[in-house]
This record gives structure tokens, sequence and C-alpha cells, in this order.
């Protein structure tokens, strides 16, 4: 969405979505992954918003549906083309912000021509009816917001997905508008953090693109020191330079690499094959196992700090209590290090910290410790005076113009074949979170969720011979494992699926493909394609790779 | 489980319908309910769990039972009840008592349990209007009903089309409502016309809960082409194309009765576009009142709403409703043929019209009895209803049923009528009167009153759900059952006062109204009942 | 055309879609009540809020009815009073009358301090006890019926904010008890564990398990917080106590959240106290990570990254920071990336 209205970010709040006219959720399971946010959705429903929703499974929203549009897997593009499409001929878009905001609608226009519902419904299954009722309806709306998450950006083309969503609301006029936007839900809690800090290899902090001169020379006048102009390299590329042994030193903090990557193989023989791996984090992670240096990191509530939401707003962690033995805050245990590496540096606090990254990010300027200390600020805040900005392009995009980005569908990376003839897609489930590091370590959440199991649709089941509760094989190309089987239709038939929420006992990301991205490199953790078969035999090492 | 998701009202179907294969409803059940109507499991869970007769959250259906009622548990005519949740809630057969549940009917000692007994002609100026054509043999049937004049009201008003005009007549005869409140007919019809909307509802109040109350069941029973005509008539003036009578769930053969007779009129095609549809209900007084009653249709917990919006605002499904009981819609077409002033006229005094009035308890002819509006207590107990049982004593009478308060022999001369009652604090309701005698214990009486209130007590709120409990258990000590507290009569007050003003609907607030009657004018009772002597002799001591 | 009323003498502005309640205390009114909760359609229960309005014959429950022009309304005055302080009388007498735990643990609970204002204590119009207490053992919620007071808050939280449909008043009046249709603990319910009911209930009914016997409520001190789970970004009160953290509360004030919360914030907090965490740096002696002091690992680590920088340059370092460490950290390790080894190799986790 960057290179459409200059911002990857959530366009609106949160609490905007409550008086939406109509909310189009894709590729979000929102109940499970943000179920308080979900509660804006659903309060909104009750208030008689319209809500239409395109998943490939049955989901708690799916339930609230107005229409559910079952979509198959990987097929978002030419339905939100093909929405395009009808909004455009039939003239229900929205002329005069069209003309005066965006740029391109004429090639948009041309483009999607070919992508009529007819042809939408061919690739995607939804009914071509369907597809027409929604663009007409979500057009009309007057304010239509977009929710969508992992299900859209987690593929191969996750990009080109985000590009064919917001084209319909660069359309309508939703972009500048109160209770309407394209908004992607971050899915960790300071992704949005991590970003605003600079944490991507062709971003300085605030999103100031590292080829921006200005940016850069502002950030080597507070640090002293020359900036290399050209982007870093991203964790996939990393990777492969690993092998090669070109990156010798991998530092990782708070991330279980080894089991949320997909491919998960590879990353491991990769962070084996490094000839220096530091692992900063509060346990001792999978990844952790594989390191030379492990230190020891505080958590949130042993610390002053701030995580940045989904709705840009930079939100204020007081320290509650002390971290265990010798555990320090990530920013003390970086200022040692950067101390010690020869760089004089001295912060009294960590809002010193702060002011620091503040001051050099235009979003970020007029954020500070003082104003967020009752009620977070949500970017761009340029001034101490600025009140923070609850929905974005207002008035104006970050980009001079709204720019259409007419967009192609393509396969999916490894569809399903006459060997693997499943496609196996991921999700998360409320109780539990990522790869269950923390939500592992709570008391009672096994009750929660006592066992994964694999979803498998009761037609593929009765194929196969396999019952409710048994021990199934499940392989890619890049390995398998066994575990029970769930034998229910929240997937549609030919699609199994499972968490990656238990490393113990099922390393999900052993199946999954690599297959990525090319822009944010984005592995397609939605779609790989499986085999599944009754394990007769029951085994006791449940993961083989 | 058919599909009746086309119907006006599903759930109380519905849920009939679920109820007919299991003892006990399951999970299943209930999420097929849930998923037929589109309403929450939860919801559905909480409403039909609320009904006397449902088999939600109960190990059945209850099937048999005596009446725990006022009038049946009073000395000769029943059983002296004893704890809460002892028998079923007053079926409408006080004139029989004593009544019981066999075998999914309910049935007193009468042969005939809804013909009306022939009118007390010694009763002044008594001119039968609804029940003028009740006794004609095969009433129920289109053709005898059309013989005797049916159906040519609706025929008029459709052909004269003059909504306004109806309205008119209607005001200018002074019909008030009939089921408790006594509100103005026309200006309620007026309401719901003039509310803008395509879709609107007549809704029949016929759930009859009040104990001592069994005027509306002869009309229902044996003349219900009145009331489906009446309820045309009503959708004719307001605008209105579909109708539903909520049904109390202990006059299942009304139901029949009810449904055979709209299929003939269907069939006819006496009734134009109007949809008339029955629902029965399942046990509930609560649901008499006319907001839970339209909760109860939409398949939500029966609990009262909150006023404004009125009915006539947003009623059934959120759209402007009129809700008239039984008796209010059927005098609506004798006004329209023989005139308002006519109709006016045959009440006493300033009141207008006939009144249907039940007696019951200790009289020698209990029954529904129609006389003017504004007879007195003695003429409905003592000339109607026969006067007292050989060799007894009036001591005192309820009226509105139970709920419009408790007054003494002395209070005999008081006219029934909307006024007169009100000096006391009173209120004429339903027209029901319990009559006790010397052989009864005013406190027991009060006590099963109180009984009553506190089963039927909806739960909604705070005053009525404890105060109801608080008050019957004070009235156990009082009538032997337990130790009294010291402060006894100030706790009456209180907590009464409490309900009375702050109880969020009827029933909270009529509740301590019998017991009003109890302080003021049975004092001497009382407090022998404080010193452990029951001067009747009913209650026995620990 | 009159766009105010009056409460208490008072002249107020109307405001579109306000109740009586809203209004009577934004301009200052202290309006009693129990069954309230902002968020929820008002269920007129308590009736302690109930004032009188010129020419309505009984006094209306104001959080369910609009402030209208030209109203005049009284919120308190004698009778009133008397009425709201017997049926706080009646609703104390429906609850045993020990000490109640939630003014113990949590403070003050809603019911008890409004007694306390009131002078009403427990032992007036002695009675039956409603509420049945079903056997729960789920590690999460204590219900205790017994002290419930059907003020039908948490149900109407669970079914209409939540959406969870878990919980619902069953049966009718004095008997209504709250359940979990067709089960007797919450486990295999609807239930999402979410807690709101916990924190919506007036009284001590519902009780965070998690916290139940924790600690009194004086030595309890409250710290804001975020929930390090989702973006969503909820608002939390860390509540500590000697040092300790013992659970949590949502923070009302938070914007995005504005007091809900699910499980993970609610109940997913306690991982930081798990015995599993890392209290020392390690550092791999003859292939076993072995427990070492900071100065031993970051002399290590700094060795090795200057011989690396050496002999390979900045492109030889890659770094991947955490969407789930603050901000401050992540901003730390990119400069460390950027102005200590001089690489752009810096890349976070959002991408799973
Ligand atoms: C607790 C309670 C029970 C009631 N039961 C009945 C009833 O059984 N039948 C009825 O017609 N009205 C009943 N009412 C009165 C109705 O609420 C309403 O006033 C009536 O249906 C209006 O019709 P009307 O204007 O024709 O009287 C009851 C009211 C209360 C508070
Ligand atoms: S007064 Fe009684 S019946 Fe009426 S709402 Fe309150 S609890 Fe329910
Ligand atoms: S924890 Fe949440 S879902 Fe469970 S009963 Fe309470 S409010 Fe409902
Ligand atoms: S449990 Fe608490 S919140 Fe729920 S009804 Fe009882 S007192 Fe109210
Ligand atoms: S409480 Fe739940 S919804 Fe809120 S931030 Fe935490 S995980 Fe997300
Ligand atoms: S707050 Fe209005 S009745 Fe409880």
């Amino acid at each position: 969405m960057a290179v459409m209205v200059g911002r990857g970010a959530m366009t609106n709040s949160i609490a905007e979505l409550e008086n939406a006219k109509l909310i189009f959720a894709t590729g979000t399971n929102t109940t499970e992954t943000h179920p308080v946010l979900a509660l804006r959705v659903k309060r909104a429903v009750a208030r008689g918003a319209k809500l239409i929703v395109a998943d490939p499974r049955r989901i708690e929203l799916t339930g609230l549906a107005d229409r559910w549009l079952r979509l198959r897997i990987g097929t978002d593009i030419p339905l939100y083309n093909a929405m395009a499409h009808v909004i455009i001929k039939e003239g229900l878009y929205n002329k005069e912000y069209v003309e005066r905001r965006t740029e391109g609608i004429e090639e948009l226009a041309d483009f999607v021509k070919g992508y009529t519902p007819q042809v939408a419904e061919k690739i995607s299954g939804v009914p071509a009816e369907d597809i027409i009722a929604t663009a007409r309806e979500y057009a009309t709306a007057g304010n239509a917001a977009i929710i969508y998450t992992l299900g859209i950006t987690e593929h191969s083309c996750g990009v080109h997905n985000v590009q064919s969503l917001a084209n319909l609301g660069l359309l309508c006029g939703y972009f500048g508008m109160e209770s309407a936007g394209v908004n992607p839900l971050r899915g960790q809690n300071n992704v949005q953090g991590a970003g605003d800090a600079g944490c991507t290899p062709n971003y300085l902090p605030g999103y100031q693109r590292i080829s921006n001169r200005e940016a850069r020379e502002a950030w080597e006048r507070e640090w002293g020191v020359p900036i290399d102009p050209n982007p870093g390299k991203t964790k996939i590329s990393i990777l492969d330079e690993i092998m090669e042994d070109k990156v010798r030193c991998v530092y990782i903090m708070g991330e279980n690499t080894a089991v949320s990557d997909a491919n998960v193989l590879k990353t491991r023989a990769a962070l084996d094959r490094v000839e220096f791996l530091v692992v900063q984090d509060m346990f001792l992670t999978d990844t952790a196992k594989m390191a030379d240096i492990v230190l020891p990191a505080a958590a949130f509530a042993e610390v002053d700090g701030t995580f940045s939401n989904t709705e840009r707003r930079v939100q204020l962690l007081n320290k509650a209590v002390e971290p265990p033995g010798e555990a320090r805050a990530d920013w003390e245990i970086f200022l040692d290090i950067i101390n010690r590496m020869g760089y004089p540096l001295h912060y009294n606090h960590a809002s010193e910290v702060w002011d620091e990254q503040a001051r050099n990010s235009p979003i970020l300027a007029g954020i500070n410790y003082d104003r967020i200390r009752m009620q977070g600020i949500q970017w761009p805040c340029p001034t101490t005076d600025h009140p923070g900005t609850p929905y974005l392009h207002k008035e104006e995009f970050f980009s001079e113009k709204g720019y259409f980005q007419p967009v192609p569908h393509v396969d999916l990376a490894e569809p399903p074949d006459a060997e693997y003839p499943l496609i196996l897609t991921t999700g998360r489930r409320r109780p539990t979170y990522h790869t269950g590091t923390q939500t592992g370590r709570v008391d009672g959440f096994e009750l929660l969720v006592p066992r994964e199991g694999l979803e498998v649709h009761p037609d593929d089941a009765d194929a196969l011979g396999i019952a409710d509760g048994d021990l199934v094989e499940i392989s890619s190309r890049r390995g398998s494992l066994q575990l029970n089987a769930i034998i229910t239709d929240k997937s549609p038939e030919g699609v199994v699926f499972m968490t990656f929420h238990f490393p113990e006992g099922v390393l999900t990301n052993i199946l999954t493909t690599d297959a990525h991205d090319p822009v944010t490199e984005t592995a397609e953790f939605k779609a790989c394609a499986v085999k599944v078969a009754k394990v007769t035999e029951p085994e006791e090492i449940p993961a083989s790779g | 489980m058919a599909d009746r998701t086309g119907s006006h009202a599903p759930f109380l179907p519905m849920l009939h319908d679920a109820m007919e294969h299991t003892e006990t409803m399951s999970e299943e059940t209930l999420n097929a309910l849930s998923n037929a109507l589109r309403i929450p499991a939860s919801y559905i869970h909480q409403a039909a769990s609320f009904y006397h007769y449902s088999n939600l959250g109960k190990d059945h259906v209850l099937r048999e039972g005596t009446c725990g009622g006022p009038t049946c548990c009073l000395p000769g005519v029943g059983v002296r009840r004893g704890t809460p949740g002892e028998g079923i809630a007053c079926p409408g057969l006080c004139d029989q008592a004593p009544a019981a549940l066999a075998g999914g009917v309910f049935r007193g000692t009468a042969a005939d349990p809804f013909l009306p007994p022939p009118p007390p002609a010694s009763v002044d100026g008594v001119e039968e209007v609804l029940f003028h054509d009740i006794r004609i043999p095969g009433l129920r049937s289109l053709d005898v009903y059309r013989a005797n004049g049916g159906y040519e009201q609706l025929r008029r008003v459709v052909e004269q089309d003059d909504a306004e005009e109806v309205i008119v007549n209607l005001r200018a005869s002074g019909l008030l409502g009939r089921g408790g409140a006594g509100f103005p007919l026309a200006a309620k019809w007026q309401a719901v016309r003039e509310t803008p909307g395509d879709r609107k509802y007549v809704v029949c109040n016929a759930d009859e809960g009040e104990p001592g109350t069994f005027k509306d069941r002869p009309l229902l029973h044996l003349n219900p082409h009145l009331l489906i005509e009446s309820m045309a008539i009503a959708g004719h003036v307001v605008g209105a194309t579909a109708g539903v009578i909520y049904l109390r769930y202990e006059y299942p053969e009304a139901y029949d009765v009810l449904n055979e007779a709209i299929a003939e009129a269907e069939a006819a095609g006496v009734l134009g576009d109007f949809d008339l549809q029955v629902a029965r209900g399942l046990g509930s007084y609560v649901c008499g009142e006319e907001t839970s009653l339209l909760n109860s249709l939409e398949g939500l917990v029966p609990w009262p709403r909150e006023r404004p919006p009125f009915p006539t605002q947003k009623g059934l499904w959120g759209l402007p409703t009129v809700i008239n009981n039984v008796e209010t819609f059927c005098s609506v077409p004798a006004i329209l043929e023989r005139g308002a002033d006519w109709y006016r006229h045959l009440g006493r005094d300033e009141s207008a019209g006939t009144k249907l009035y039940s007696v019951s308890g200790r009289v020698a002819r209990p029954g529904p009895y129609e006389l003017p509006l504004g007879a007195t207590a003695r003429e409905l107990i003592e000339v109607a209803g026969g006067g007292p049982l050989p060799g007894r004593a009036i001591k005192g009478y309820t009226i509105g049923g139970i709920s419009g308060g408790l007054l003494a022999a002395e209070h005999l001369d008081m006219p029934l009528d909307y006024a007169a009652p009100r000096q006391h604090g009173f209120a004429l309701g339903s027209g029901g009167v319990v009559v006790f005698d010397d052989a009864c214990c005013v406190v027991d009486l009060v006590r099963t009153c109180m009984l009553f209130y506190e089963a039927e007590s909806c739960g909604k709120c705070f005053p009525c759900r404890v105060g109801t409990v608080r008050l019957r258990e004070r009235l156990d000590a009082l009538t032997g059952r337990a130790e009294p507290s010291a402060n006894l009569i100030d706790e009456f007050n209180e907590i009464g006062a409490a309900m009375s003003a702050n109880s969020a609907c009827g029933l909270g607030q009529a509740a301590p109204l019998v017991l009003h009657g109890l302080v003021r004018f049975f004092g001497e009772e009382l407090e022998a009942h404080r010193q452990g002597v029951c001067p009747a002799g009913v209650c026995h001591f620990l | 055309m009159s766009v105010t009323a009056t409460i208490d003498g008072k002249s107020v502005d109307i405001r579109e879609g306000e109740s009586i309640l809203e209004a009577a205390r934004r301009c200052g009114a202290e309006v009693p009540t129990l069954c309230y909760d902002s968020r929820v359609d008002p269920s007129a229960s308590c009736r302690l809020c109930v004032v009188k309005v010129d020419g309505r014959r009984l006094p209306v429950a104001s959080c369910a009815h609009a402030l209208t022009a030209d109203m005049n309304v009284t919120t308190s005055d004698d009778e009133l009073e008397e009425n709201r302080k017997t049926i706080l009388k009646l609703v104390l007498s429906e609850n045993p009358t020990e000490e109640c735990r939630s003014c113990i643990e949590r403070g003050p609970c809603e019911l008890h301090s409004l007694a306390t204002d009131y002078g009403v204590e427990s032992d007036y119009y002695d009675g039956a006890i409603s509420g049945r207490i079903p056997e729960d053992s789920n590690p999460f919620i204590a219900r205790d019926y017994s002290q419930c007071i059907l003020c039908y808050r948490c149900t109407r939280v669970c079914n209409e904010l939540e959406q969870a449909h878990a919980i619902i008043p069953e049966g009718r009046g004095f008997g209504t008890n709250i359940v979990a249709p067709f089960h007797e603990s919450l486990l295999g319910s609807n239930c999402t564990f979410c807690g709101q009911c916990i924190q919506t209930c007036p009284t001590g009914a519902l009780m965070d398990k998690k916290m139940l016997g924790k600690a009194v409520a004086e030595d309890v001190t409250k710290v804001r917080s975020i929930c390090p789970f989702c973006g969503t970004g909820c608002g939390i009160e860390l509540n500590v106590a000697k040092g300790e953290f013992i659970g949590v509360t949502p923070d009302w004030d938070a914007p995005a959240s504005a007091g809900s919360l699910c499980v993970k914030g609610q109940f997913g907090i306690d991982f930081i106290r798990s015995p599993d965490r890392l209290t020392t740096p390690l550092v791999r002696r003859d292939g076993v990570l072995q427990p070492a002091t900071w100065d031993e690992a970051l002399t290590l680590l700094v060795d090795k990254f200057q011989t690396v920088r050496a002999e390979s340059g900045p492109g030889a370092f890659a770094l991947w920071s955490s969407a789930r460490a603050p901000s401050e950290g992540n901003f730390l390790m990119q400069k460390l990336a950027r102005a200590v080894l001089g690489t752009n190799n810096i890349d976070n986790c959002s991408r799973t």
C-alpha cells in the first residue's frame, strides 16, 4: 500500500470501526487474532452495519456476516479486481475524489476490464452476483471500512493482494474518511513500533527511506557517524547469505525464528551454520537453544517503554515489577553493548531513548512520555501541541497523489498436484499467541486448546479413510509430521488447517513454503501443497523432519 | 421442526413444536431453534427457561398439579397452600374452583367450563353487549356468527373506508381499555394510525393471567369471530395488515377454536388482506404486561420494556403496534353498530359501557358477568354472584383480580368503576373480584396472593424480585410458619413503598396493594396474628 | 424551540442519545446505580437510579430514559432516597452476611460502597438467600452466585459487548440464576474467558481466580501498561502487591479497548512469573550453554563483533529485532546496527 498512498499502516482508528456503515473483512480471523478489536466490528453489526466477509474458512465472523464470500485460497486479486470492474463500469466510484486526488484510473479501468465478475467467479469460486452485490454495497455505503490481516499478506503475492484491495478504497474515496479506510491489522503488539523505530532494512526511524538524503543526514548529525545509503538485506536474503558464509554474526531479539519461520528447517539450517548467534529473550526458546550467547531480557511489565498499536498509537508501558535475577531491559543491554563497542552513549531513562527517536522522525516528533502518560497518541504527530491523527490521508496522501495499481492474478506458488493434492493453510487461535513462548507458560491456557490438531474436511476425511481423532501424517515437499485429525467443515474441501502455536508437539512450519513476496519477502504461510495419510502404527515422536 | 419463520412471531409456535418431541429440551434442539430463528442460543435459553410450562432448564414439562391461586386456596374451596412453587399458577377457572391440571388439560368443577351463567336480571339496567350472543349454539362457526350480524361492521368499515370517522365514534363512546390500565381505546388507535410506517401490527392480549379473572374466557372459547372481526377492524383503522393473538397457555381449547375460526374466515375471504395468527404462551403471568408480551412474541426473555417508547411507536419488532385486551376489542363492533351514545349510556354515571366482571371465592354463584360499568361490588357479589355461602358473612374482597387492592365488607357499596377505587389508592384493573368470608383468614389470603406474585415476578428488577419474597416470608411468619420479626409493619410499609414507586412494571407496583388493604382495613386480624392467634382458625401456629 | 431541560433546578442542554442518568451525572448530580454499565443497553434492574420527572405518575429509571426538551427532573428527595435505601436493604438481604471477598481483596465493591454511603448494613429483612453456586473448576473465573444481586451486567456484557453468548439468566424471579446453558463449568461452554464479566460485576460474585487470595486490597497498587500480545494494544493495569505481579485489571480509559480485554490480556500475563524465565546470561562453553555474568557474556560478544567487523566488514552482521519488544529496545538495536556496526541489515519479525 505504501507505493499507493505513501503509508502501509492502518488508515483509521479501532474505535472508528464501530461507526462504519459497511465493513469488508477479508483474510482476517479478527475474533481470534484481535478479539477486542473484533468487538468493534460486532458492535457495528449490532448497530446495523453491513458485514461482508471474504474468507475460505468458516470463522466466527462469517457467522455474523450479511454475506460470506467463500473464495478459494489465493484468489483475492481476481475478486477485488472484479469489484473494481463493477464499481468502474457502473460509475459507482467517487469521481470528484478520483479526479482530484488520484492518478492512474484509466490504466486501472483498462486493466480490470478483463476481470469481469464471471471471470472472477471461475477463478475464485465466489458467485458473480455476490461479487456484484458486494461491489455495489461497498461503493455506495457512504463510509465503508476494509480490514485485513495475514490472510491477505501471508502470501507470495501479499503486496499485490493489498494493492488490489487498496484500489477499491481509492476508487470510492474511503482513504481520508472517518470510519472508513483500508486497515491492515497488525498481528503482534509492537509490529508498528518496530517499524516506527526503523527496524527494517530500507527505512530509518519514522519511515524515512534510507535513500532519503535529508533524513539520513539528520540521523548522521544525531549519531555523529555516516550511514550506509544502501538498503540492508531482509531476513530471507540473510538466510541465503549465511549459507554462503557471507553473514557471520546474527543477533536475534525476542523472536522464536526457529519455530515461526516458514520452511523452518531452512532457517534452522542457517542458524546452525552461522558462526556466531546471539539471542536475547525472556525464555530459552528453541532459537535461543541454538545460540552462542543468550542474554536474559526483561518483560514488558518490568520496564518503562512504549508499544505502538495497529492504529499507530504510541502507548506507554510503566515498570511494575523488577525483572527476575539479572535480566535487563532490552534497551539497557544494547546501551551496554554500544558503549563496549567504543561508542560512548548515555541515557538516564527509556524516555530519553524515545526522545532521540522522536526528534528526528517528523511523524513522531510531537510525542513524548509526558504526553502519553494517560492516553497514547496516534502518529503523525509532528509537534507537541498536535493532538495526533485518528485517520490518515484526510487532506492529502503521504505521496503526492493516490496511485492506482493494476495487479494481475497469479496462481499459488505451490498449487496442489497429484502427489500433494491438498492445500495446507495456517492460522491462530485466540488463547494462544504466536509460537506459544508466552501463552504456553500461562496457567490454565492448556485447558482452552488442549491439543493441536489438523482440521480436515469431512469429504476429504472420507476419501482418505480418516476418522475424527485419528493420528495422521501430513507431508509437504519439505517435511512431514504427525498429529491428530479433527474432522470439521470449517475449511472447504481440499484444504486442511492447523496453527503454529505448539512447537513442543507439532512444528507446523516444517511444512510451509518459504516462497515469498518479492517486495516484502513475506512468506506464503497461507498455502502450501500437502498430502495427508492415516498412520496405522502410532509413533512416539510426533515431529520428524 | 416445522418451518414457521414466515410467521409474524415464530418463536412461541416453534418452541411448542420443539417441546412436542422431548421431555427435556436438549442442547441440539435449542441450537436448531437458534439457527432457525436467527436468535443467539443464549437468548433462547433465557427466554425458554422462563416459562412455567417449558421443558428447558427443567427435567420435564409440568403436566399435573392443583391450582395454587388465591381463590383455589381459600378454605372450603381448595387446598391451603404450603410453600412457594407448590401448585400451578391460576388457570382462570376460579369460578369452578378448585382447578387442576391433569394430562395437559386445565379443568375446574363445572361441566361446561366456558359458558357464562345467565345474566342477573335483577341488576338495574343490565344489558349484555359482549355476552349478548354468547349463549347461541354454534356461534363459533362462521355461518352462525354471520347469521347474527357478524362481520357486518368490518364490511362497513372497509366499504366506507373512513378510519377517522371510526376513531371519532370510538372516542365518543368513552371506551377505555379493559385489560387493566383503562387507557382510552380511541387515543391508542389514533396514535398508531398517525405513526408513520408501512408495516404495523394489531396484537390482542388474551393472556388473562390475573387471578380471579376469567372474563375473556367465554369470548375466546365461544365467540372467536367477534374478536377476529374486531381485530380486522383495528387493522383497517390503523393501517395494519398483520395481527397476532397472544393466548395464554392455560386456554388450549381456545387455541384450536381461534385457529379454526381464522381459517374459516380466511377461506371465506372476509378478512381481506388482514393476516391473523395465534401465538400460544407457555405459562407466565407477566406476559400479560403488554411489553413483556411483545418480548415473548419476539423470542426474548419476557421482561417488561421501559416506556417510552410505547408500543404505539415501537411495538412488535419495533413497529407501531396496537395492543388491546380481548374485551376491549370485542366491544368495538357493537359500538359501531349501535352508536357511541347508546354505548356510553350503558354505564353508570360518568362510566361508559358495560364491563365484564369476574366474581369468585366465597359466593353462591361465582362466574363472569357483564354489568354496567360502575355497578357496585354489592351488586356483583350479592346480586350477580348470589351472595355469601349459606350461613356465612362476607368479610371482604379483592379487586382487579387481586392486583387492584383489598377491601372490607364496609366497602361493598363502592362502584366498580375506574374512579372509585383510586380513592383508596386501588384500581379496578381487570374487573375480577375474589370474595372472602368469615371462614377465611385474610392474612392467609394475602399470603397466597404474595406467593403468586413471587412466583410470577420476572426477576428483572430488584424491588419486586426480592420484595415479593421478603413480603411473603413476613406473611409466612404471621400465618404461623415462622417467627415474626418485631418491626413487621415498618418493614411492610418500607418494602411496599419501594415496590410501588420503583418497580419496573405493574406487577411489582401492584403487589403490595393487597397488603396495604390488610394493614389498613384488617388491623385487628393482623394484630391477632402477631399475637399468634388466627381468628378464623385457619392458621396453625408453631 | 427549547433545547434544554432542568435537572435539580439547573438548566441542562440536551445531547443526542443521552439518558437522564448520563445528563444528571454530567452536571454533577450523584445518582446511585448498580445495574448500569455504559457500554451495554440498560436493563433498568436495580431501580436505584429512579428520578422524578414532572408529569410522570411514577418515578422513572433514569438510565433507560432519554433526557428530552423541557423535562423537569428531580434526582433526589426524601422519598427517592428512602426507597433507594430500602432497595439496598433488600439486595443486601439476599446475600450472605459474611464479609465480601471483593471488598477485602479488590477494595470496596460497588454494592458495599453504596451501602456504606447510605448507611445500610446487611442485617435488614432477614430471609432466603438467592443464587445457585455451580461446580466450576475453570482456572480463571470464580463464581459465587450467593453474592450475586442479579444486576445482569455480566450477562449483558457477555452477550452484547463480547457477544460470546456464554452466560445468561436462567429461570424467573427470585429463582433466576446466571448459568452457562447446558454447562456447569464455563470450560466447554461458549466462554472465551475474556474476564469482562468479572470486571463489570458490582459484587464479589465474580472474581479473578488467579488473583483470589493473593493479597488484600490495601497492599495492591495498579500500574498502567499495555497488553503485550496483539496489535490491538489494549490498556491494562498490572496489579502489584508487595513487589509481586498478581493479576490484571483493565484500563478503562484506554482508547483502543475502553476497558475490554481478551483472555490473553486478562489472564495471560502470568508468563512473566514463569520459573522458566532466563535470569542470567548464558554462554556456550564446550558446546553447552552455561550461566555467565553479564561482563563475561558481553565481553565475549563485543570481542567477537569487533573481530568479525575488522575481518569481514559490516555486511557480515544481521540483526533481527522484535515486534514484541518495546520500541526503545528496537530503536537501540537499529542504532547498534546502523551507527555502531555500520550495517542496514536490520529487520524485524513482523512478517510472521
Ligand atoms: C403484570 C401485568 C399483567 C397483565 N396482564 C394482562 C392480561 O392478562 N390481559 C390484558 O389484557 N392485560 C393485561 N395487563 C395490562 C396490559 O399491560 C395492557 O395494559 C393491556 O393489554 C392494554 O389493553 P387495553 O388497553 O385494551 O386494556 C397486565 C398488566 C400487568 C402489569
Ligand atoms: S416489577 Fe416484577 S414483574 Fe415487573 S419487571 Fe420488576 S421484577 Fe419483573
Ligand atoms: S469471561 Fe467473557 S465470555 Fe466468559 S462468561 Fe465472562 S464475559 Fe462471557
Ligand atoms: S454475577 Fe455479578 S454482574 Fe452478574 S448478575 Fe450477579 S451481581 Fe450482577
Ligand atoms: S487483550 Fe487481547 S485483544 Fe487486547 S491487546 Fe491483548 S491480546 Fe490483543
Ligand atoms: S441503573 Fe437504572 S435501574 Fe439500575
